[in-house]
């Protein structure tokens, strides 16, 4: 696997994994970046792209409220 | 390349070049850096609108989570308690988000921000240098250079002086260095990229070179420069860019030839040493590296250009004693010794000889030759030696076809280089 720079870029800027302030911080940060971690990130929104983010959501949005039960019961455990 | 040129275009090409430099240096950052964020157009809004509240949310977790563990720490009397009771949070709430695709690819995406540090940022600065260069333009315009190479009066020292600093050229140099090494983090980005593809490797590194090779045709190489400076200036000489810097490089590469047995750096102390003699108790000298390299008489260095409707004899020193060749260069046609040969460019674009200049001191020959594509120069080959100018006239008057380097078209430093493969093919 190799990274299309152009490509990492359009998904960078478009992928609904990152809010638009996220979105500044990785543009800034692939700068910085090395190969092996460039394809990480290309092959993360990549995956991001290719989920069903209609049924997707209310899955997260499931985990999450899951996630905050957990922790405020937590304590009794 | 930059010698044989007239101070008018001298002044153009440097202009043109700075225009060219500045558009290809803010394409790059623009590639990087800009993003309009009014202009990303997700076609799925609402849905966008959902993830990134959910984003906000996770981040609110994390936030409790932490709380959560500090008060945990306060419940547990000891250590171990503490371990056990956080590590199985951990485990439970990392489960239950990664049983979702999305909260999976947010985990990772997490780790990987974790773990690039931040660091130098390698376009910084270029926007700077744009304007930079926007604003040091104007006084190239109307700027003249001295063609005297080796000034000798006060009042032509001052007049050069501030003639090159008119111009802006003693300024440009640091940042055409600047430029050059925002362009070497630039290109080792794009090396990365190419993944150990070995095509793509050698085309990003043939683009750096291209750049370095121009830099260092336009302000000399460095360490050739340095030595010289070190030398000189304790005899209150100094060495300014000349025009003809590229021509002083080739001639010393002909003394390195000559002498096998010195070292660069003797080599060079030798001839600052010998000039800086000619030149006496004279002091607050300027001077270009020609004018050391070609001596006191470089304004009478016989330099012949080959361009005209008669032929001129050239005669040049080779094994079998001295050779005459009689060359004229004419359009699109060089003949030698009757023999013609006219410019083929691989797309059928007309193609014309602009300069052909031929250099002799001594026994060292040079031959000096452009050619231009609708006006703009497309190739400049150097035959920095006898050997190579006799083995160039030699091959046409025998009527073989030389090969000749590619040239580039609308290029400069590599940045936007169009090959264009240039034949000289028997007429």
């Amino acid at each position: 696997m190799s990274v299309d720079l152009t490509h990492l870029i359009g998904l960078v800027k478009t992928s609904k994994l990152l809010t638009d302030d996220q979105r500044k911080e990785w543009l800034q940060k692939m700068e910085t970046m090395t190969e092996q971690q460039l394809i990480r990130l290309q092959d993360i929104l990549g995956r991001g792209e290719r989920i069903d983010w209609a049924t997707e959501l209310p899955k997260y949005e499931a985990a999450l409220q899951q996630t905050e039960a957990v922790i405020q019961q937590s304590i009794s455990v | 390349m930059v010698y044989i040129e007239s101070p008018d275009q001298f002044r153009n090409t440097t202009k043109q070049k700075l225009d060219e430099l500045k558009t290809a240096i803010e394409a790059v950052a623009n590639e990087s850096k800009t993003i309009d964020l009014a202009k990303v157009a997700l076609s799925d809004a609402p849905m966008k609108a959902k993830a990134d509240a959910l984003t906000v949310r996770a981040a609110q977790l994390k936030i409790d989570f932490a709380a959560k563990i500090a008060e945990i720490k306060a419940y547990f009397p000891s250590d171990a308690g503490v371990l056990a009771a956080t590590t199985e949070l951990s485990a439970r709430v990392e489960k239950i988000l990664k049983d979702s695709e999305i909260g999976k690819l947010k985990i990772e995406l997490d780790q990987l921000a974790a773990e690039v540090t931040p660091g130098a940022v390698p376009v910084a600065g270029v926007k700077k240098l744009g304007d930079l260069v926007e604003a040091e333009k104007a006084a190239v315009v109307g700027a003249v250079v001295p063609l005297v190479e080796d000034m000798q009066t006060p009042q032509e020292v001052d007049a050069g002086k501030s003639a090159f600093q008119k111009m802006g050229l003693l300024k440009y140099q640091p940042m055409f260095k600047m430029a050059l090494s925002l362009y070497s983090t630039w290109m080792s980005f794009n090396r990365l990229m190419c993944m150990g593809d070995q095509a793509c490797v050698q085309g990003v590194d043939g683009k750096l070179k291209g750049f370095q090779d121009q830099y260092n045709s336009f302000f000399g190489l460095p360490e050739f420069r340095d030595g010289f400076n070190a030398i000189l200036e304790k005899k209150g000489i100094s060495v300014r860019p000349g025009r003809d810097d590229a021509v002083a490089f080739a001639r010393l590469k002909e003394l390195k030839r000559q002498n096998p047995g010195k070292s660069s750096d003797d080599l060079i102390a030798e001839i600052a040493q010998e000039y800086a003699g000619i030149k006496g108790n004279k002091t607050n000298h300027v001077i270009t590296l020609s004018g050391i390299l070609f001596g006191r008489d470089s304004t009478e260095f016989p330099q012949k250009t080959l361009i005209g409707d008669a032929a001129s004899s050239v005669k040049i020193k080779d094994a079998a004693g001295e050779q005459t060749y009689n060359v004229k260069v004419k359009g699109d046609t060089i003949m030698v010794d009757g023999k013609s040969f006219k410019l083929q460019s691989e797309d059928g674009s007309p193609l014309e000889f602009e300069q052909a200049e031929f250099w002799k001191k001594g026994d060292i020959a040079s031959l000096f030759l452009t050619v231009t594509k609708e006006g703009k120069r497309v190739l400049s080959l150097t035959l920095d030696s006898s050997d190579r100018v006799t083995a160039f006239l030699k091959g046409l008057k025998s009527g073989a076809s030389p090969d000749l380097p590619p040239g580039v078209s609308s290029a400069w430093f590599g940045f936007k280089s169009v090959p264009i493969v240039i034949k000289l093919v028997s007429a």
